[in-house]
């Protein structure tokens, strides 16, 4: 009996403890960006599903460059993509990153740290609607000369819906 | 500025104008890679723009249909619309759009929807009736879309390639002038290197014309100088032996004497000084013959003995065992120079002696290294003096050469012969205590039965002794040089015509010994003497000299002899006479002006051979005894060579000869 309820009460210290250390919170809004593949944080079944709040609470920050895409400096703000990775605690080498219209992409998951790309979601200040490249444009932060080059064109994928890590 | 230096300067700057065009060439290739990559991925992008765009109309007339159905929900239907609204912001923004009709396609697109924005995100209720009526415009304007980009799609691609030049145009054109500047001035720059190598090209022509000149100059000089003194000298030396042979009391003995010992003294210094001259003007050609050695060393031993004697010393040949029998080379060089260095040291000995040793250093690339060592007891070198003695005129101290006479050229000359011999000549002397000279050189070497070297060694050492006597005059030169090889030359081609020359060692050494055997060791006049006399009576005889003074010489020496002499002053008289009458011996100066002793022969022989006359024998008298110039007299028909100055004795042998080959 005693036994037992040693037992029982050193599985919940257990699972509170490891419960404490980075805990993925359930997405209460509507999900705006699922990942899913070798990840070792989940909150849906075997995927890490994000809203605007949970990606809000990530490392948001605002920058401000250029584009291959646009005229001039603009401003993105935006959760940093090597937050979201450490926030699913992802395994992989790389990524298939998939838009909302079906369009996907490769990125090697070294970019996140080696280029500061960021989750932009607001630009210029103002919220993206799809027609805009939102909810989520993957950008990579460049110079403006560096952007005339485009050298991440394909990977600065726009309408982000879903990220798949691979080994 | 050196012109040296100046070439460098050239080099430089030509690999650096290389080094820029190289470098401009690897940037441009590279800039237009890119450019190429640049165009390929614009035009791509181009067309992938235009198929998503059609695309999503596509997608978006079909969720407007499925949306009518109910097949999705409102906010698919917004997604889509939201998609395709995105497509054609995106692609109204690529830069080749403006002013083209797609544009003008997708303004239209963007105008649209704006226009009917409250009703796609409005109330579907609103939507509802409309739906069809945007499907069709959708469609309409999808069609509409890809119809103006087939037919566009030329236009646009030159608009991508202007595009994309226009960015990169000036730099192309500053590069493209950049390696046509580089070219040019490399073109030019190989132009001026030929045009100065030419330059320098001519001017070293020029140079080498100028110096052959100069040494054909400086040959015809020697020539001249040796024609002009020894005419003369002959004409004194001759004389004053006519004299010496000529009752004479003692006064007039001891006259004759000083007279005929300075007319040595300056023969030997002028043989010296054309000598000198001719190693400096590098005209000295060193024979190639075989000889013997050994025999050579025990000559000039012998040679010396008596001299050596009379001041009381000893002189001692010290030979290595190992000593090659045979050795090719330059005899009469070799000689002169042991000779010199034998007569200096007995010359500057007053008590002791002399050793001579001789020693096979090396042997190697079929050369023999060989060192004689003269040592002496003598008065010695001081260690200023040293270097100067083998200075051309100078001797070790200034009253030397008062007391001991001597040109003062003999070192200079030895010491020239062993460099030509890839040696050298060195000193080592303590003064007051002795000398010893050390001639190195370089001996070609011939190997050759021994029974036969033995047998020629032999003979020649047995006649050695009145080899010696035969030439008691010149110490300080080779003593083969003057009397005994000419008169060895003598009786070689004295042998055979034109054919006879000193390549068997062997053969020359038994004509050595034949001849030397006849002779006893007589003063002047030899062995031949009177038989010379007897064997040459009745000969018609012809003396060919431009110089009176040796026509002179020679009819004395001839005055004992029972001949019909007669004398003519050039090449041309020499011919018309031998014509018009024969003679049995002819005495051909070489050197004539107008037509010379070579030519005069060739004529003779000519005439001799149309007429079938006898053939005279033709001797050239001469002082230019090398074997290149022997080679020419006897080849221009000429039958043997008297050397000049004429010696009596000399004169008597060749007579002696010469009759008995009649007679035979």
């Amino acid at each position: 009996m005693i036994f037992r309820n040693i037992l029982a009460v050193a599985g919940a210290a257990w699972l509170a403890a490891t419960a404490a250390l980075a805990q993925l919170p359930d997405a209460d809004g509507q999900a705006i960006l699922v990942v899913a593949g070798d990840i070792a944080q989940t909150n849906a079944g075997e995927e890490a599903h994000f809203d605007v709040d949970m990606l809000r609470n990530l490392d948001w920050v605002e920058i401000e460059t250029y584009t291959s895409f646009t005229e001039g400096p603009q401003r993105f703000a935006g959760p940093t993509l090597a937050s979201l990775l450490r926030a699913v605690e992802a395994q992989g080498s790389k990524m298939t990153a998939t838009a909302l219209n079906g369009y996907f992409v490769s990125i090697p998951i070294d970019h996140a740290q080696a280029h500061d790309v960021i989750l932009a979601m607001e630009h210029n200040g103002e919220r993206m609607r799809v027609r805009d490249k939102g909810p989520i444009w993957v950008v990579y932060p460049l110079s403006e000369s560096a952007a005339r080059a485009k050298p991440f064109d394909t990977e600065m994928i726009w309408q982000l819906q879903r990220l798949e890590v691979q080994p | 500025m050196s012109g040296l230096t100046r070439r460098y300067l050239r080099i430089i700057f030509a690999m650096a104008v290389l080094g820029c065009l190289v470098a401009t060439i690897l940037v441009m290739r590279s800039h237009l890679l890119r450019e190429d990559q640049h165009l390929t991925h614009s035009m791509s992008t181009v067309a992938w723009k235009v198929s998503e765009t059609i695309f999503e109309a596509q997608r978006l007339e079909k969720d407007l249909l499925r949306f009518e159905y109910g097949e999705i929900d409102k906010s698919a239907l917004e997604l889509s619309a939201e998609l395709f609204w995105s497509r054609i912001d995106v692609m109204r923004r690529t830069e080749v759009m403006d002013g083209t009709e797609l544009y003008d396609e997708l303004n239209w697109a963007e105008a649209y929807l704006v226009e009917h924005e409250g009703l796609i995100f409005g109330p579907a209720e609103e939507l509802r009736p409309r739906l069809r009526e945007m499907r069709e415009d959708i469609r309409r304007w999808r069609q509409a879309f890809r119809h103006t980009w087939i037919g566009q799609r030329e236009r646009n691609r030159e608009l991508v390639i202007e595009a994309v030049a226009a960015r990169t145009g000036g730099m192309q054109a500053m590069s493209e002038y950049l390696i046509a500047g580089c070219m040019i001035a490399l073109a030019l720059y190989m132009a001026m290197e030929l045009a100065l190598s030419h330059r320098a090209h001519e001017r070293e022509r020029r140079l080498r014309r100028a110096e052959e000149q100069a040494n054909a100059a400086k040959s015809a000089f020697l020539a001249n100088v040796s024609h002009e003194v020894r005419t003369p000298l002959n004409g004194v030396l001759g004389m004053a032996e006519e004299l010496a042979d000529s009752p004479l009391d003692d006064d007039q003995k001891k006259l004759v004497k000083v007279i005929r010992s300075s007319g040595e003294l300056l023969l030997a210094t002028i043989n010296d000084v054309l000598d000198l001259s001719k190693i400096e003007a590098g005209r000295i050609e060193l024979e190639e013959q075989p000889f013997d050695l050994r025999a050579r060393l025990a000559e000039c031993r012998e040679l010396h003995l008596p001299a050596a004697r009379a001041r009381g010393l000893f002189l001692d040949l010290h030979i290595d065992d190992d000593l090659p029998e045979m050795v090719v080379g330059d005899m009469l060089r070799v000689s002169q120079v042991i000779n010199n260095l034998v007569s200096n040291a007995i010359k500057f000995t007053e008590e002791g002696g002399v050793d001579i040793f001789v020693r096979a250093l090396a042997r190697s690339g079929g050369k023999w290294k060989l060192s004689v060592s003269v040592r002496d007891t003598g008065i010695g070198v001081s260690s200023n003096a040293r270097d100067q003695i083998f200075r051309p005129f100078v001797q070790a101290e200034a009253d030397t050469t008062r007391r001991y006479g001597g040109t003062g050229l003999g070192l200079t000359i030895s010491r020239n012969i062993c460099h030509l011999m890839d040696g050298d000549l060195t000193l080592a002397s303590v003064p007051g205590r002795g000398s010893t000279f050390t001639a190195t050189f370089e001996l070609g070497y011939m190997s050759m039965r021994s029974d036969a070297a033995d047998v020629a060694r032999q003979q020649v050492g047995a006649a050695a002794a009145d080899w010696t006597a035969r030439v008691p005059r010149s110490r300080d030169r080779a003593a083969a040089a003057d009397g005994g090889d000419s008169v060895a030359l003598d009786l070689l081609s004295g042998t055979g015509r034109a054919n006879s020359t000193r390549s068997d060692a062997q053969g020359r050494q038994a004509d050595a010994e034949t001849a030397l055997s006849d002779r006893a060791a007589q003063p002047e006049e030899g062995q031949h003497g009177p038989s010379a006399r007897a064997a040459t009576a009745g000969c018609r005889i012809l003396i060919v000299d431009d110089s009176q003074t040796n026509r002179f010489v020679l009819r004395r020496f001839l005055s004992g002899f029972d001949v019909a002499v007669q004398e003519c002053g050039s090449g041309e008289e020499a011919v018309d006479l031998a014509r018009s009458a024969g003679f049995d011996i002819i005495f051909m100066d070489v050197q004539m002006p107008g037509m010379d002793g070579e030519e005069a022969t060739r004529r003779i022989r000519a005439h001799e051979e149309e007429s079938g006359a006898d053939q005279a024998c033709i001797v050239a008298a001469t002082a230019n005894i090398m074997r290149h110039q022997i080679d020419g007299y006897l080849a221009a028909g000429m039958d043997t060579v008297l050397s000049k100055p004429v010696r009596k004795a000399d004169f008597l042998d060749l007579m002696g000869r010469l009759g008995h080959k009649r007679v035979a």
